[in-house]
């Protein structure tokens, strides 16, 4: 007897069919994890079951939960089931929670509505719930700027279990997350399911994450499910071509030389800066920055910085780039210190070193054609070549990062997420920079497309020879990608050496914590087989 | 709500009167022309013009004479007004007892008309009713409110003579004082209404968008409780930005409407200044309306921290 079963269900808005003809069940207790890629239609799931779709969607087929279908019942039904019987829980812990109102009052209220009970019981209880989900020492009168993304989640899954629903669905509920805490959530999602016999609907477009959780995995394509199966068995069984495809590009590792030791170009030595806040009769507060951070390039070479979010990987690339002056240190490039303060030695420094942005859709322009911003950066040579040359640059960039020439007359929004970040790749190549600084480029992409620009990657530093150091928090593209890695914890780089061996023998202890979080789906995959 | 925040907003709004009355006193005492030449007139006699001068003190230098008029302002002296030969803080003091509740009273109807009705066309979204109070706002914009005044006199004074068409009777006259506000505060607080339904509607269609009134639905709230106990108060920020911005405009307005409407307020005053060129009390009322305009806005960012916990962290 299934909790829940979507037949055939359909669903379109204003005339776009997102939802076609989706079969799902769930057993109580069940786990199942939905994968599949953005605009696949996962989220629409999640939102046709709640009865929350907006309000132009169309639907047809059933949702049978529980003995009714949802997909009859009326708004007042729907609002007694939702929160009580299936509990939410969104991808964006950071807007996700009232931002006016203290974290208490925002669970307390999921109890006053199905439980009727007065505030100040309703308020005793959140406390209880927040003391659950690991927020004992977060007193209930924060308001939810007060909190990290972590805690927010937590508060965010706190209303979802309230009322111990016999279904949980969490939609992508640590894609924005660090690694250790996203281990954490998935940890406790899964005790609490547990804890309150509830069925959990994990959606994600992370296979490793649905494989080390979920009791069966579903697939989805263009708002049908292609293939459903064992967790344990489902690897090694697929049928369909999607999900093969889904995880071959997952575990892709794309094929490059490890670069020859040389003498490295680029040098930072004890690089610092730190934030202050003012405050009133006090001496000022230090905030978060880079303290005495030391770290070298060599040509050709993929070097990795990694850490979470809050290390200072973000400033220390802006320091890099000579974009935020630095407190003290300095940066040597080809055997000679930078004087930043000089434009010319800022303007050489740019010339050497370009950085490709993680969100390829803000890093451009919208009002400007993509081959305006790709010649660019040439306003940085002593002598920009003439329109005509530049033109010549921009079609050579765009067929060798695997675009045709005329995206060079597109606008930012005539292209897809991995277009535009091919698009920011020849950017950054379009004047031979030595250096590349790549901040999280493959992480806003689809597996699929992600592959694909790594390998774009591999084969561009195999033809120009330039090096990159890759920013990040995801420790299998470390992997995949990097000859050496710096691990920064709290400003500071606390561990480095060749990308094998510090994964394989960690010697700091944040280093051991941020991979035992990680989820690698290679390993997941074979401990699973073998169980 | 830290203590540094206030500190600093304090200090803000001190720079900001500051800098208003050097402006102030920069346009009307420094600029060309002899201020008591243009007070007298251009025939008056040259005794008569040196004696002005003498009181005016326009024989001592400019540093002087802005130390004594702004030393004035902070003792509560303002100086003496030549047409009215009295202190110019006696004839404001009695007519802000009229502008005042005008201003007060138009504010208040304002936000008894805008965010209901805002709120009422955003819930309602495309319906005939939104589009009916989209359509009606737009023209509230456009309309100038002196041809609104006068149409409402027109109406309710003239044809159907409920309420008096102008004038004012004095506080003493007890509710005969408060009806000749009504006509008045309407013809000012409509088209400021009409802008800031406006704002209610965008600003709340906008948060019901946002993820956290999804949340709340998901907990089980219904649209209608969703959007009173989540969306209301966000969607109210912007809309205090555009109160705090509407609040000049209801001050300027008061100098038409009081014309209008015949009422002894500031904004009388201050015309009827202008035509007699009675320089003092120009310079020091006006002082007095940016006093105020500057009081509400910081009045207005105090609201802002107690509506916005974000904000009471931030210096």
């Amino acid at each position: 007897m299934s909790l829940i079963a979507l037949r055939n269900l359909r669903c379109s808005i204003d005339d776009d069919a997102v939802l076609r003809g989706v079969d799902l069940t769930i057993a109580p207790g069940e786990i199942v994890g939905l994968v599949g890629e953005s605009g696949s239609g996962k989220s629409m799931t999640a939102l046709a079951i709640m009865g929350l779709l907006p309000d132009q969607a169309r639907t047809t087929g059933h949702i049978m939960f529980d003995g009714r279908d949802l997909c009859a019942c009326d708004e007042a039904t729907l609002c007694h089931l939702r929160g009580a019987e299936i509990g939410l829980v969104f991808q964006e812990p950071m807007t996700a929670l009232n931002p006016l109102q203290p974290v208490g009052e925002q669970i307390a209220e999921v109890f006053m509505l199905h439980d009727k009970m007065t505030h100040a019981d309703a308020l005793d209880r959140a406390r209880t719930l927040m003391d659950r989900v690991g927020l004992k020492d977060i007193p209930a009168t924060r308001y939810p700027h007060e909190l990290s993304g972590g805690q927010r989640q937590r508060v965010v899954i706190a209303m979802a279990v309230a009322c111990r629903p016999k279904l949980i669905i969490a939609d992508e509920p640590t894609s924005a997350l660090d690694v250790t805490t996203q281990a954490q959530i998935l940890a406790m999602l899964k005790e609490l399911a547990v804890e309150n016999k509830a069925a959990l609907l994990l959606i994600s477009h992370d296979l490793a994450i649905v494989a080390s959780m979920a009791d069966r995995i579903a697939v989805m394509k263009d708002g049908a499910i292609v293939e459903t199966g064992e967790a344990a068995s489902f690897f090694g069984s697929m049928q369909h071509p999607y999900s093969r495809a889904l995880y071959e590009a997952s575990i892709h590792r794309p094929r490059r030389a490890a670069a020859p030791p040389q003498t490295p170009f680029f040098i930072a030595q004890g690089c610092t800066r730190l934030y202050r806040k003012a405050r009133l009769f006090r001496p000022a507060e230090t905030l978060r920055g880079i303290e005495a951070v030391s770290l070298t390039v060599a040509r050709g070479e993929s070097v990795g910085l990694v850490g979470e979010s809050g290390s200072g990987k973000s400033t220390l690339a802006r320091a890099l780039l000579g974009l935020d002056p630095l407190h003290s240190g300095t940066l040597i490039l080809d055997g000679v210190p930078l004087k930043l303060d000089q434009s010319s030695d800022r303007r050489h420094l740019r010339r050497k070193v370009q950085l490709v942005f993680q969100d390829p859709y803000a890093s451009f322009d919208p009002r400007r054609a993509i081959g305006w911003s790709i010649a660019e950066p040439l306003a940085l040579l002593d002598a920009p070549p003439s329109l005509a040359a530049q033109s010549e640059m921009v079609a050579e960039l765009l067929r060798q990062v695997g675009l045709s020439s005329d995206f060079a007359t597109r606008y930012p929004h005539q292209m897809s997420g991995g277009q535009r970040q091919r698009a920011a790749l020849a950017r950054a190549l379009i004047i031979q920079p030595e250096l590349v600084v790549l901040d999280e480029p493959v992480s806003a992409l689809d597996v699929s497309v992600r592959a694909q620009i790594l390998d774009l990657l591999a084969v561009l530093q195999e033809k120009t020879g330039v090096a990159y150091l890759l920013i990040t928090h995801d420790l299998s593209l470390l992997r995949a990608v990097t000859d050496r890695v710096f691990v920064m914890e709290k400003g500071r780089i606390v561990e480095q050496g060749q990308t094998d061996h510090i994964l394989a023998k960690p010697e700091n202890a944040y280093t051991r914590s941020l991979i035992a979080a990680a989820p690698d789906l290679a390993a997941i995959v074979a401990a699973r087989r073998s169980a | 709500m830290s203590l540094l925040w206030l500190a600093r907003r304090g200090l803000g709004l001190c720079l900001a009167l500051l800098a208003a009355s050097v402006i102030i006193f920069v346009l009307m005492d420094l600029l060309p022309g002899d201020p008591a030449e243009i007070m007298l007139g251009t025939s008056a006699r040259p005794d008569t013009l040196a004696a002005l001068r003498a009181e005016m003190g326009l024989d001592r230098s400019a540093w002087v004479r802005y130390a004594e008029w702004a030393g004035g302002l902070l003792r509560g002296d303002f100086g003496k007004s030549q047409t009215y030969a009295v202190p110019v803080a006696e004839l404001v003091g009695e007519r802000l007892v009229v502008t005042l509740p005008l201003a007060l009273i138009s504010l208040c109807l304002t936000l008894i008309i805008a965010l209901p009705l805002g709120a009422w066309a955003a819930a309602r979204r495309n319906s005939t009713t939104d589009t009916a109070i989209v359509a009606i706002t737009q023209l509230g914009v456009a309309i100038p409110n002196f041809w609104f005044a006068m149409m409402l006199v027109l109406l309710f004074a003239i044809s159907w003579r409920w309420l008096p068409s102008g004038g004012f009777p004095g506080w003493d006259a007890g509710p005969r004082a408060a009806l000749a506000l009504i006509l008045p505060a309407i013809a000012l607080a409509l088209p400021q209404a009409a802008i800031l339904t406006r704002v209610m509607r965008s600003s709340l269609l906008e948060t019901l968008s946002e993820d956290y009134v999804r949340t709340a639905r998901a907990k089980g709230l219904t649209r209608g409780e969703a959007l009173r106990r989540h969306a209301f108060r966000n969607a109210l920020i912007p809309v205090l930005t555009i109160l705090g911005l509407q609040f000049s405009f209801l001050i300027a307005g008061t100098v038409v409407i009081e014309n209008v409407f015949s009422l002894p307020g500031l904004g009388r005053l201050i015309f009827q200044a202008i035509n007699q060129r009675d320089l003092v009390v120009v310079r020091s009322v006006v002082m007095v309306l940016i006093a105020f305009i500057i009081t509400v806005n910081f009045v207005v960012d105090i609201a802002y921290a107690l509506v916005d916990p974000r904000l009471r962290g931030r210096g």
